[in-house]
């Protein structure tokens, strides 16, 4: 302590809380964005094929930037706006041929991009070409981005505003609750409570995103999971299904049970979860347009020389017209066609006749899920306890629910359940029945899946069959 | 005398700290939260009797210490004087907090094993499961018949069969909820209502603390905790809203019927929080009951 003099101890001594008091003032401790931030522009890749061979593990904690990066690897295709796949695979292939290694296994032609297997004396050949052919792709990429990036970025700020005054470019936002004032507010709250995992443009990688799975729904496909209209789940590239703001409140309320999303049913209704779904939804359209004008220029066939806020103008029309605003409309509303009268009642509730006909449902249902047309079976293999991985159409894992853990994601009411099979689960495998089954039909099903978590509501053969003999 | 100014400062901080204490008592907020459960005073009591040794023994360090800084200051041309200490005193300062340590375990036994011990447990009006994730409550609540069936022979300190087995495997007609905890105001002071539930965890450490009915009890993954409470000096807090169609809790009694998770649980950690609705009385609670069984078995938009 020679070097420190009295006095400087004392004025350091003083300092101290003054500094801990300064450090409450730094940015990011407030309640709101900094004025100058924009949302960043895309550069994770968009996945547009997937792997036509299901995973058998899952991904790592913590992993999943690497995961989707290695989905080429696996037979997948992807489109990297920052040519970053494409460079990874480029230093491989040089790689091979520097150290001459030729021999390849199945897992190398797909790890370097190759589309067949060479023979051993032109693999060197093959090798070179595809040297080549990434080279001029990482090229046009970069080019075409270096023109693209900027006016994209324009024309996306332009239409959706910052974090700090988001909006939504279209004439008639403010009649669906998508005006500047509830989207700013909802950016607030979604700063504070969603961000953390959505993250700041709604892709799902906040700084905890990466490290739970089921990881949170990156948004900018424009695909939620849980929805109830009528209308067809048409992938990321066109208007189609979207959730109207009912289903995106259960979720918000309900929480989604056996994945990390909490229930917010604690925020008050109108003041916050209103504008947090507004603001949802405005994350999701700016995100789809950024993928889909970026698909439309990169893409195999894209246009590299488009003009980018034409299209970008084209694909938020579509995307509104054809898929938010008649998701909305309650002319898409899921109709449940007659409810049966055993359906939805206690024990208690139900006189003896409507026991019996349950019963009857419950066996049809059942038939239904096994051999019938619905073949529930098929997916979710063993009632769904010996389920395998899959992929789903963010390149991540799902899996076929558990339908013998009572545990739904969805939400357990049978109308709920009712919603899955009539219109699927957008992305996730779960295809719609509404074409192929009849209303009774569904609510057969409905009644042998509210039955079958509780062996003693199964009529006597069918809980043979789903919990095997002699088991009690 | 540069140097008295430590005395000074370390005096001030360590006298506005006991100054706090002394005023909290009298601002809204600052003090403990209103106690609505029966065993509610023997939990304070314990905490004033501590927190009485604890200020005694806080002021009484303290004062000789900042005494000593201010008296013994460095003084420039002076030696400083050595001593080996005192036997004496240490034995005293060993043997005093000792004895309190252990007054203390003596006077807590009664209140922890009323509050804590299954055997001690008294008979309960209402059951349900709790099981805590991160990060969230999750309810499970029987029918009114399937509670009535449960608490049919059950003896303080002995759960029915039909609990137990309730308890291992949930019935179709149960009832699911997130984050809201439900009972009733019992009939008078001596007949609260008692709540009794089944604590389980689904990944981690959680804590189930209710600050208003003086109960907190770990949730550890694998084991199922019985855990107890009642609503002793608690009133009716919430009512119907017919708007919302669903129960509100009144505004002025928000702040006092908080749960909370009070062990640190991952990020979330704070998102824990749930609501206890109190209703009027058990015919009051029935119907909620009925609403929410009707909700989750609603078959139409």
């Amino acid at each position: 302590m020679a070097g420190l003099t009295k006095k400087t101890a004392v004025r350091a001594g003083a300092a101290f809380p003054l500094v801990l008091l300064g450090l409450l003032t730094l940015p990011g401790c407030g309640d709101s964005y900094p004025k100058d931030l924009n949302y960043p522009p895309r550069t994770d890749p968009i996945v547009i094929e997937l792997p036509k061979v299901q995973p058998t593990y899952l991904d790592a904690p913590g992993q999943l930037a690497h995961w989707i990066d290695s989905i080429p690897e696996k037979g997948g295709r992807l489109i990297d706006p920052t040519a970053g796949v494409e460079k990874v695979q480029l230093a491989k292939v040089e790689e091979h041929l520097s150290k001459s290694r030729f021999d390849l296994s199945d897992e190398e032609v797909h790890e370097l991009g190759l589309a067949s297997k060479p023979e051993k004396d032109s693999a060197q050949e093959a090798l070179e070409a595809r040297r080549d052919s990434l080279k001029k792709r990482i090229e046009t990429i970069t080019a075409t981005m270096k023109g693209v990036a900027p006016k994209l970025s324009a024309v996306l700020k332009d239409r959706f505003g910052t974090p700090a005054a988001p909006k939504v470019g279209v004439d008639d936002a403010d009649a669906f609750g998508l005006d500047t004032t509830t989207l700013a507010e909802g950016s607030k709250l979604y700063r504070r409570h969603c961000l953390h995992c959505h993250g700041l443009t709604g892709d799902g990688r906040g700084p905890t995103g990466p490290w739970v799975n089921p990881h949170p729904r990156d948004y900018r496909q424009g695909q939620f999971k849980f929805t109830s209209t009528t209308m067809s789940a048409g992938g990321f590239t066109s208007g189609s299904r979207k959730a109207r703001r009912e289903d995106l409140l259960r979720t918000l309320k309900q929480g989604i049970e056996g994945t990390s999303m909490p229930s917010f049913a604690l925020l008050d209704e109108q003041n916050e979860l209103r504008p947090l779904i507004s603001y949802v939804i405005h994350l999701s359209m700016r995100g789809q347009v950024e993928l889909s004008v970026l698909n439309d220029i990169l893409g195999r066939e894209g246009d590299p020389d488009a003009d980018v806020e034409e299209l970008a103008d084209k694909k938020l029309k579509a995307i509104w017209n054809a898929g938010w605003k008649p998701s909305f409309s309650a002319a898409h509303a899921i109709e449940v066609g007659t409810v049966p009268s055993y359906t939805g009642k206690t024990l208690g509730q139900l006189s003896p006749d409507e026991k019996v006909q349950l019963d009857e449902s419950i066996k049809r249902g059942f038939q239904q899920f096994t051999t019938g047309t619905a073949s529930c079976r098929s997916c979710h293999n063993d009632f769904g306890r010996a389920n395998d991985y899959r992929y789903d159409e963010w390149g991540t894992i799902s899996r076929p629910a558990n339908l013998t853990a009572g545990l739904y994601r969805g939400g357990r009411r049978p109308l709920d359940l009712y919603y899955r099979i009539h219109s699927g689960i957008n992305g996730a495998g779960m295809t719609a029945f509404s074409g192929a089954l009849r209303p009774e039909d569904i609510w057969d099903i409905v009644n042998f899946l509210e039955a079958m978590p509780y062996k003693n509501m199964l009529p006597p053969d069918v809980k043979a069959q789903v919990y095997g003999k002699g088991k009690d | 005398m540069q140097q008295k100014l430590w005395a000074v400062l370390f005096g001030g901080v360590l006298a506005a700290a006991a100054g706090l204490f002394v005023v909290a008592p009298f601002i809204e907020g600052w003090w403990l939260p209103k106690n609505l459960c029966s065993f509610g005073p023997e939990v304070d009591h314990l905490f004033y009797l501590i927190l009485a040794f604890t200020g005694f023994f806080y002021l009484l360090t303290e004062g000789i210490m900042v005494y000593a800084m201010w008296k013994y200051v460095a003084r420039p041309g002076e030696k400083s004087a050595y001593t080996h200490g005192s036997h004496k005193l240490e034995m005293l300062w060993t043997v005093v907090p000792a004895l309190i340590l252990l007054f203390i375990a003596f006077a807590q036994v009664s209140a922890w094993s009323d509050i804590k011990y299954q055997s001690r447990m008294p008979a309960p009006d209402q059951v349900f499961e709790l099981t805590a994730r991160q990060f969230e409550w999750r309810f499970r609540y029987p029918t009114a018949e399937q509670n009535a069936l449960m608490l049919k022979g059950w003896e303080k300190g002995k759960e029915t069969d039909e609990a137990a087995a309730w308890q291992r495997e949930p019935h179709a007609d149960d009832i699911h909820l997130v984050n809201e905890v439900h009972t009733w105001k019992g009939p008078d002071k001596d007949h609260p209502t008692r709540v009794r539930f089944y604590l389980k965890s689904r990944d981690v450490i959680h804590s189930f603390f209710l600050p208003n009915m003086r109960i907190k009890q770990d949730a550890l993954p694998g084991k199922v905790i019985p855990v107890w409470f009642d609503s002793g000096f608690a009133d009716g807090n919430c009512h119907y809203d017919e708007k919302a169609n669903t129960w509100v809790v009144d505004p002025d009694k928000v702040s006092q019927s908080e749960l909370a998770c009070a062990e640190l649980c991952g990020w979330g950690h704070y998102k824990m929080r749930g609501i206890v609705y109190v209703h009027e009385n058990k015919a009051d609670y029935e119907k909620w009951l009925a609403h929410a069984s009707a909700e989750e078995h609603r078959t139409k938009p």
